[in-house]
């Protein structure tokens, strides 16, 4: 048994019988991932020898009854991966651009401190779409993405190293970020857990900022429980950013063992008709596999509700109205003066940062800014941008209206089963609709679980991922805990007794 | 509304990118297809609803409380000189060094 293969609860429980020990699964780890280069999961790997001496460490505390922390924390020893615009100090952190290919961070972020004092071994740094911009893992400077569970496919994005990490076990749990679907919607195709907490309910403090009001950073897992394990430790408020909210954490494990226990008795599930429409184009195995989750979670005494989010059809459209406008604000930083590629052949200041953008920054990125600025300069501000804040607040009101009647919203968290690594000119168009099923949580702030809902024969030529995505109001990640436990624990049952 | 090649320039100017000939093309052609896509959008109707200009649960948190977010200021070091200094592509005496602004 390779220890790299284990949940975070499995190794934990390994640990805590002495059946296994934190150097055990680094090595293991370290071993499945240099053996599984040809995905092109990891942009950076941690210095193997600071790792194993870490690892040591938190061997020797569990030994001798340590109070610390950082050794005997509730992830003392276990592997995690973080996707690489997230900041952790004394490693690369590029984002995926050669923007910041040589940028070494000289400070982490606050969820990776919090990782650093829960125990956490930091593994490496994953590759991602360019600063997150994208939904097929094509657009990184350190080169396209493969899904390790489908062969010829894309794990979908942007965090799709973080998510091909998990899926291939190159990790026992992965951070990612979602602006628009970007923990999502790489999970569903990965057939791993992927959440997108409340906005608020974590830092951003450290995340490399594309879309400020919709960015979150969440956990990419192999089981629910862990997703609720990653998540207590993440949360909370942090004095470093002013939009992380004061609530207290709850323990989002208890709802997972309710949902395990009790599975979901009178729970009322909305099942939104936008989302189901014939024309919409969804792949047929990801409509069957859909209904039949939604039928495993009524025999477990939930209730669906037909409902209707009269909105959905403009949600795309705002978000890429309102994520543009705030990326080509955020992205101004990047100047080649404090950090960050800088041109050679400038002569002026103006040369300098036009340049500088001009090499640094690949196409896609490029695009958004320049779509961005156009929408906040004059005479477009009042006509789309405003417009697509009004419609922000149309969509949220939506999903207000149908929480009145309904504790959780499902649907497909991505209406295909797979990405074919895709033509390079189709690229903008089809991310446009990869994303439909995800924008609206990021506009509403909600938080959303994608769960994955087909058995996988571990066969890549054949297995067809599909995700169901779980919504609930603002703050309520418990109600996701409890449903999405309840499915995972009715699929592994019928899985056994098939 | 569709914009021309000049107008492309002009917000690549504003955006401090320095574009290629080619750049140019695709990318006025890009912004087309995306103004036109946004069509849509312009016609949903929404005369009296107030714009969103944070993401919603903050604002709900925000209602509850006060309308701003305010903590003492006190000063703290949380990054040294040389750990931000450390990836300057040009520098000198601590200081980031960048071309001539200054005409003789």
């Amino acid at each position: 048994m390779k220890l790299n293969t284990l949940s975070i609860t499995e190794l934990k429980n390994r640990f805590d019988a002495g059946q296994a020990t934190a150097v055990q699964a680094t090595t293991d780890t370290l071993a499945a991932i240099a053996k599984a280069t040809e995905d092109n999961s990891f942009i950076t790997i941690a210095s193997s020898e600071k790792l194993l001496k870490q690892a040591e460490q938190i061997d020797a505390a569990r030994q001798s009854g340590s109070d610390d922390s950082r050794l005997t924390g509730p992830l003392a020893g276990v592997p995690i991966a973080i996707k690489d615009n997230i900041c952790v100090r004394g490693l690369r952190t590029t984002a995926g651009s050669r923007m910041l290919e040589n940028f070494v961070s000289p400070y982490d972020a606050t969820v990776v401190e919090r990782l650093k004092a829960a125990g956490a071994i930091l593994i490496g740094k994953t590759n991602l779409d360019e600063f997150a911009m994208g939904s097929f893992s094509t657009t990184s400077f350190f080169g396209v993405i493969k899904n390790p569970r489908v062969a010829n496919a894309t794990p979908g994005g942007s965090s799709g190293g973080s998510a091909a990490a998990v899926a291939a076990d190159l990790c026992a749990a992965a951070l990612g970020s979602d602006t628009g679907g970007s923990i999502r919607m790489p999970a569903a195709q990965t057939c791993i857990v992927g959440i997108k907490p409340t906005y608020g309910r974590v830092s951003r403090h450290g995340l490399i900022a594309f879309a400020s009001s919709l960015d979150q950073i969440g956990p990419m897992t192999k089981t629910v429980e862990d997703a609720a394990i990653l998540l207590e430790v993440i949360a909370g408020h942090d004095p470093h950013d002013a939009t992380s909210s004061t609530r207290p954490v709850p323990r989002f494990s208890d709802a997972v063992h309710q949902g395990i226990e009790s599975g979901v008795r009178g729970m009322k599930i909305g099942i939104p008709k936008e989302y189901f429409e014939e024309s919409l184009d969804i792949d047929p195995v990801v409509r069957s596999q859909i209904q039949k989750a939604l039928e495993r979670l009524e025999t477990a005494g939930a209730t669906l509700i037909e409902l209707s989010l009269p909105h959905t059809m403009y949600a795309t459209l705002t978000y890429h109205t309102i994520a543009a406008a705030e990326a080509s604000s955020n992205l101004a930083r990047f100047d080649g003066v404090r950090f960050g590629h800088r041109t050679a052949d400038a002569n002026t200041l103006n040369d300098l940062y036009e340049l500088s953008r001009a090499e640094g920054f690949g196409t896609e990125v490029k695009r958004r800014i320049l779509l961005g600025t156009l929408m906040l300069s004059t005479g477009y501000y009042d006509r789309y941008f405003r417009k697509a804040q009004q419609a922000r607040n149309l969509i949220t009101h939506d999903f207000t209206r149908a929480f009145q009647g309904v504790d959780i919203i499902a649907t497909p968290a991505s209406p295909c089963s797979k990405f074919v690594l895709p033509d390079a000119n189709t690229q903008s168009d089809s991310a446009f609709h990869a994303d439909r099923f995800n924008v609206a949580c990021n506009l509403a702030g909600l938080p959303a679980i994608s769960v994955p809902c087909n058995a996988l024969t571990r066969d890549p030529n054949t297995d067809q991922p599909v995700g169901l995505q779980l919504i609930a109001p603002a703050f309520e990640e418990n109600r996701l805990f409890q449903a999405a436990a309840c499915l995972e624990y009715l699929q592994n049952q019928s899985r056994r007794m098939a | 509304m569709e914009i021309r090649p000049e107008s492309l320039l002009h917000i690549a100017r504003l955006a401090k990118i320095r574009l290629t000939e080619d750049e140019v093309v695709a990318f006025t052609d890009n912004l087309n297809a995306a103004l036109q896509a946004l069509d849509t959008l312009l016609q949903l109707p929404t005369e009296s609803v107030t714009p969103c200009t944070h993401a919603p649960p903050l604002l709900a948190e925000l209602a509850n409380d006060t309308q701003n977010l305010l903590r003492e200021d006190h000063v703290e070091q949380r990054l040294s000189p040389e750990d931000i200094m450390r990836n300057a592509p040009e520098q000198q005496d601590g200081h980031f060094r960048v071309p001539k602004v200054v005409e003789d």
